[in-house]
């Protein structure tokens, strides 16, 4: 009787094996997304998210990641970006990617969207309760390092020539801690300088009318832009006028790229946004194949450029991404 | 001494582990033939499937990578040739322009832009811009016309300066963005230029210069992207003879640093395929070589995406060797049952016959040996059976004449008494009662021989009793009374003969005889629960429990009186003849008197019963009608 269950034993076993081989084959060729994952940035559709978007695409394609890049335009407040995150958490979003419009006050939020999802925070981080466990992160450059190395531009440019000019900032949007730090950096790397702060701008609605008054009311030798689009905004405003400011920023978009190379920017701070694009996803992706693994903050790289060095090898690799 | 035990105990220490081994195997070892048979065959059957399977999944696993890496051999080298022909018309755009516009030019008198101008609109699929530039960088003419950059140098450029460096080649740059050209729409290009010196002719004199061709590098990247627009593992790079990149699919993580590429060690390689190892993973690098520029393209096939498709062949494999496992099994248990099954049913049939079936139906089939042993069992039992017949018989005969020299010890005693008596009423001339005397001692004698009977009937039996009381009574001048109750329906049943009257007897001699006082002797017959019972009570001296517990069981004891014919004999007569459930029991207390109470089976009187019941058979049919009916209560 035992010999007899036994065999049985090593029959079933047997079936179940052929069974699970056969499965096995016909499911083996088959490569199935596993993760959703949901970008949602500022204006997604500008220049200056090219290579981010390059960066996302591919390491969604090395993970094998269904990416949605959320189509977006000015944010207005951080609720309207919680609605459309709240959106694509109902659509079946595993993994949330975004750049926050405000940094203070998001601790409710990225706690309760964290739990739901992993979350990732590009371009800035925010206020956010300890997360022991590691469910969101952020992914990022060095901002207040950024802010002193176009510092670092005006003085090795002018050197003690910097005593005494003006400068004009346009500031970008202050509620995030990323642009905050580039202001801090920068003020902080001119302070002994001998140069002033004449004006600063956010660089938001009618960005060219509001610098025309500014520079009217006090001319700025010098304009620093601290992100992409008060950049664009600056070379527009020099473009369309006689204002011989110099123009120093951090930027990345073709238009930027552009002006760097026609001279009218002296000098620019371009982050490597394929890395951020690409380290995201990376990161959200580890989160949910294996639920116990912490989300890392990772910070990510720049390179200062100015009009003769960038064809250098390595700079064009940067500003002009072969997005295949 | 020490190191000599020492090694003595681990001697020891390894036989113990040995002997332990071998009754762990013995164990698990198989007992059953069937098992036998079944376990050896089924450990070679997988022994021989697993060989089987590992063999054809590597012999396919080996040739499949042969015939990957000789597809991608092909794929390469298909490839290249549309990589040679592409930059074999890039050259020859590049000659008809310098040898059939350029060189009939002078620039003083003419211009080339509209020969360049057809030249591109007929090419512009693949290039970006033609443009020549004199030897000291300035710009003669470029198509499609565009405005230069201010303050461009184009004297510092790479192409510009391997041109001039070396006159007679055309030259091939890495993948750069142009700088050349003024475009307000923010655009840029990446492309590979094909620069070469040429002589143009300015006012009559030869004078150096530079053609400029640049190659829209997206062509090369979509030739390439389509070869590598699969879901493997496996890519192709392009790069030049000193293994700078000139496409690669990762190209924009290798830029960020997010993945790297053997690209120096991979350009050094002949054309052939390479195994190597690059950051602890293996892989077969593919080389072909591009001609003229001795661009290097290079597929790589990691070892695991040979695996990889190998998956499903893998899966497939183990089906089949688990398919083939089972059904080995399955046929090895049918043959192990086939040749098994008539030894299990031989076994079966001697498992009945150790189970107390004393006629086995034994299992005659199977191969001859069976067969054979089968038969020879068979007869073995009959044989048994027929002895144990013959004991039976034996048995039965020597217990009839054990039966028949019980009952013999009775008559020379009673006889001697009773004549005694006679004579003592002779000669004291009492006639009547000499004659009421012989008469009754005929009566009596008349029952005890009953023919040689031993089953009388109660009827019988009783009479005997009454014949040997009233016998009793004369000689003892009714010194007691005996008083009979029997219930009329017990008078035909069965008995053996001469049981009341030795009762009757002891109850005389050892109960009422020297009593004072009347002693009484009753005796009572009744038919209860289906059996029969006599009882034979006397009011006499009675004895102690003792005593009464000894009269069943000592055949021993002397008899002071009587006819030496103990109650013992009565007992086992009984039993002898009935079965052990029958037979007598004893009551008595000192001063109160005794009882005997015969218990006998209710076996109505006939002709039938009293010979099966003498030839000692009568149980036997019991026995068979009890266990029919048995038997059919079990199955209802």
């Amino acid at each position: 009787m035992k010999a007899k269950w036994r065999y049985f034993l090593v029959s079933i076993l047997l079936v179940m094996v052929i069974g699970l081989s056969a499965t096995s084959m016909l499911y083996s060729g088959t490569d199935e997304t596993k993760y959703q994952i949901s970008v949602i940035v500022e204006n997604s559709a500008g220049d200056r998210w090219t290579p981010f978007e390059a960066g996302l695409e591919q390491a969604a394609e090395d993970r094998n990641i269904r990416l949605n890049l959320v189509s977006t335009g000015e944010f207005q407040n951080l609720s309207e970006e919680r609605q459309m995150i709240e959106n694509e958490l109902q659509s079946g979003a595993d993994g949330i990617i975004t750049q926050l419009y405000s940094s203070s006050g998001t601790a409710d939020m990225i706690t309760e969207i964290s739990r739901r999802a992993a979350l990732e925070l590009v371009d800035t981080d925010a206020d956010a309760e300890v997360d022991v466990e590691g469910k969101y992160a952020a992914v990022m450059p060095d901002n207040n390092a950024i802010g002193r190395a176009i510092g670092n531009e005006l003085m090795i440019n002018y050197g003690d020539k910097l005593k005494g000019k003006k400068i004009g900032l346009i500031s970008g949007n202050q509620k995030q801690y990323a642009l905050q730090k580039r202001l801090d950096g920068f003020i902080s790397s001119i302070e002994n300088s001998g140069a002033s702060v004449v004006w600063v701008e956010d660089g938001s609605e009618a960005a060219e009318e509001r610098l025309e008054y500014r520079q009217k009311k006090v001319h700025a030798d010098i304009i620093v832009a601290m992100e992409n689009d008060g950049l664009e905004h600056a070379v527009d405003y020099l473009s369309q006028t006689k204002d011989k400011a110099d123009l120093y920023g951090e930027g990345c978009s073709d238009k930027n790229v552009y002006y760097l190379d026609y001279g009218t920017i002296h000098s620019m701070i371009v982050p490597n946004e394929y890395n951020m694009g690409y380290q995201a996803v990376v990161s959200v992706a580890d989160r949910l194949d294996n639920k116990l693994t912490p989300m890392k903050d990772h910070e990510i790289s720049y390179r200062v450029v100015h009009k003769d060095n960038m064809y250098d090898t390595d700079n064009q690799k940067l500003l002009f991404p072969i997005i295949q | 001494m020490k190191k000599a035990g020492r090694v003595l105990h681990e001697k020891i220490g390894m036989i113990r582990k040995k002997i332990s081994w071998c009754r762990t195997l013995w164990h698990f070892s198989p007992r059953s033939i069937q098992m036998t048979i079944l376990v050896p065959f089924t450990i070679v059957s997988l022994v021989c499937m697993l060989f089987l399977g590992f063999t054809l999944y590597q012999q396919f696993a080996i040739r499949s990578q042969q015939m990957l890496t000789e597809s991608t051999q092909q794929l390469l080298g298909q490839t290249v040739v549309n990589l040679e022909d592409y930059l074999r018309n890039m050259r020859r755009i590049s000659d008809a322009m310098y040898y059939d516009v350029i060189k009939d030019t002078d620039l003083s008198k003419g211009s080339v832009d509209s020969e360049m101008n057809l030249l591109y609109e007929a090419n512009k699929d693949n290039l970006i811009s033609f443009a020549l530039y004199t030897n000291r960088g300035k710009l003669i003419s470029a198509a499609p016309v565009a405005v230069e950059k201010n303050g461009l140098d184009v004297t510092q450029q790479e192409w510009y300066s391997k041109a001039l460096d070396q006159l007679e080649n055309l030259h091939f740059s890495t993948p750069h963005v142009q700088n050349l050209f003024d475009d307000p729409t923010f655009r840029y290009y990446w492309v590979i230029s094909l620069s070469r010196a040429v002589e143009l002719t300015d006012h009559g004199t030869p004078t150096l210069g530079v053609l400029l061709v640049d190659m829209n590098y997206s062509t090369i990247e979509q030739m390439l992207s389509e070869v590598n627009d699969s879901n493997s593992q496996q890519y192709v790079y392009l790069c030049d003879s000193s293994g700078e990149l000139i496409y690669h699919p990762r190209q924009m993580q290798i830029n960020a640093g997010l993945y790297s590429e053997d690209n120096l060690q991979a350009a050094a390689y002949e054309d052939g395929s390479h195994e190597e190892t690059y950051n602890g993973e293996r892989r077969v690098v593919v080389v072909d070589t591009v001609s003229y520029t001795g661009w290097k393209l290079i597929s790589v096939i990691p070892m695991h995406n040979f695996q990889m498709g190998l998956a499903s062949t893998r899966y497939f494999v183990i089906m089949l060797v688990t398919l083939t496992l089972l059904v080995m099994m399955l046929m090895n248990r049918l043959v192990s049952l086939r040749v098994s099954r008539p030894l299990r049913r031989l076994n079966d049939s001697i498992k009945d016959m150790e189970a107390g079936n004393l006629h086995p139906k034994i299992y005659i089939g199977g191969s001859t040996e069976v067969e054979h042993l089968g038969r020879t069992l068979q007869t073995s039992l009959d044989q048994i059976s027929q002895l144990m017949k013959d004991i039976v018989v034996e048995q039965e005969e020597k217990r009839k004449s054990e039966l028949d020299a019980l009952q013999s010890q009775i008559n020379p005693h009673f006889l001697y008494n009773t004549l005694d008596s006679i004579v003592w009423m002779i000669e004291g001339e009492r006639y009547d009662d000499a004659v009421f005397m012989v008469t009754q001692l005929a009566s009596l004698f008349r029952v005890s021989l009953s023919k040689g009977k031993t089953i009388i009937s109660i009827e019988d039996e009783l009479r005997h009793a009454e014949n040997y009381m009233n016998i009793q009574k004369i000689r003892y001048k009714n010194a007691f009374s005996v008083n009979f109750d029997i219930e009329p329906q017990i008078r035909t049943y069965c008995t053996v003969k001469l049981i009341v009257q030795p009762i009757l007897e002891n109850a005389i001699y050892y109960g009422v005889k020297d009593m004072d006082e009347d002693g009484e002797i009753f005796v009572h017959g009744f038919l209860k629960d289906g059996d029969i019972y006599i009882s034979v009570k006397d009011n006499g001296f009675g004895m102690p429990q003792e005593e009464v517990n000894l009269l069943l069981k000592d055949n021993q004891r002397a008899h002071k009186h009587g006819s030496g014919v103990g109650l013992i004999n009565v007992h086992n007569r009984i039993q002898l003849r009935f079965g052990v459930e029958y037979g007598l029991s004893i009551q008595s207390e000192p001063d109160e008197g005794t009882q005997v109470i015969i218990h006998l089976p209710a076996i109505p009187y006939t002709e039938e019963t009293q010979t099966l019941l003498e030839e000692g058979k009568y149980q036997g049919q019991l026995l068979q009608k009890t266990t029919e009916q048995e038997d059919r209560k079990n199955e209802s």
